[in-house]
């Protein structure tokens, strides 16, 4: 599974310190909500129906015991004891309060884990078989090439704030998986008649 | 004509709150009515105070008859999830 390095947990790091400012900042009133909305989009928080809802990545569908146990934590510790997994390789809390979402980031954060890309009129959170690395019909290992992807779009300023969300995924497996026909862009591994 | 009552999401943690006749409170049932078109701008603009005062989010009047919300979105949002009934408002609430 991809793991972060130096300038990956810095990265994150300082999302969570900025966002924990910008919560700060609309609680206190500096920022109203149609001036805050764009922000928390970008940091995976809705406010639905019922209450704020936070939509966590999970790496091209892959979880160490020590992310799932950290998952397991915040839903008791935040929650209400449980989240939900999509169908796009995330889990999302139904009802975290604002307040406590950067602590939540923080806690995501210190086990490899973010909700960047997750909501919003972004390059959502790219995708990828959840065998991948491991699959009998795999070409190539998908995650690298998606990786890529993912490295390329977060920040990238021109697509940071798209009329309407985007979404990618890859697959290097001949059964799909990733169900790249359902996604805006679908890549898929071929050989050539030369193998 | 329709009554309506003032609905918004506590600013703090997103809670669905109803506009009482003493301030926010999360029982629809015993939210401030307003049946008369000059009573339902002053409960809109007390609401939107609020949103100024940044006590909640997202403040806005719903059609009001009986004891519940007359839209089904408005309904649901006052009980909780349909589909995890035991988590929702409704697991603590009467209505």
């Amino acid at each position: 599974m991809y793991r972060y390095d130096e300038f990956d947990h810095t990265f994150v790091k300082e999302r969570v310190g900025q966002f924990r400012d910008q919560v700060r900042r609309r609680l206190s009133g500096e920022l109203t909500e149609d001036e805050f909305k764009p922000l928390r989009l970008m940091n995976g928080l809705y406010l639905q129906l019922h209450a704020y809802m936070l939509r966590v990545a999970i790496p091209y569908g892959t979880l160490s015991s020590v992310q799932m146990r950290r998952l397991a934590h915040i839903a008791r510790t935040y929650d209400k004891g449980y989240g939900h997994f999509t169908t796009r390789q995330n889990i999302q809390y139904n009802w975290p309060r604002l307040v406590d979402t950067p602590d939540i980031l923080d806690e995501l954060a210190e086990v490899e884990m973010h909700a960047l890309q997750t909501s919003g009129n972004c390059i959502r959170n790219v995708t990828a078989d959840q065998y991948a690395g491991v699959a009998h019909d795999e070409i190539e290992d998908p995650r690298i090439y998606a990786e890529i992807i993912r490295q390329w779009s977060t920040l990238h300023p021109e697509f940071s704030f798209l009329p309407r969300k985007f979404k990618i995924a890859v697959t290097g497996a001949k059964t799909d998986r990733a169900a790249v026909k359902m996604h805006d862009i679908g890549l898929a591994m071929l050989r050539d008649a030369q193998g | 004509m329709t009554v309506k009552i003032a609905t918004a999401n506590r600013l703090s943690d997103g809670l669905v709150l109803y506009l009482g006749p003493a301030g926010w409170i999360d029982e629809i049932h015993l939210a401030r009515r307003a049946d008369t078109e000059e009573a339902q701008s002053a409960l809109l603009a007390d609401a939107l105070a609020a949103v100024v005062r940044n006590d909640v989010a997202d403040a806005y009047l719903i059609d009001f008859d009986l004891d519940r919300a007359v839209r089904r979105r408005e309904r649901i949002r006052a009980l909780g999830p349909t589909v995890r009934t035991d988590l929702g408002y409704q697991a603590s609430r009467s209505h």
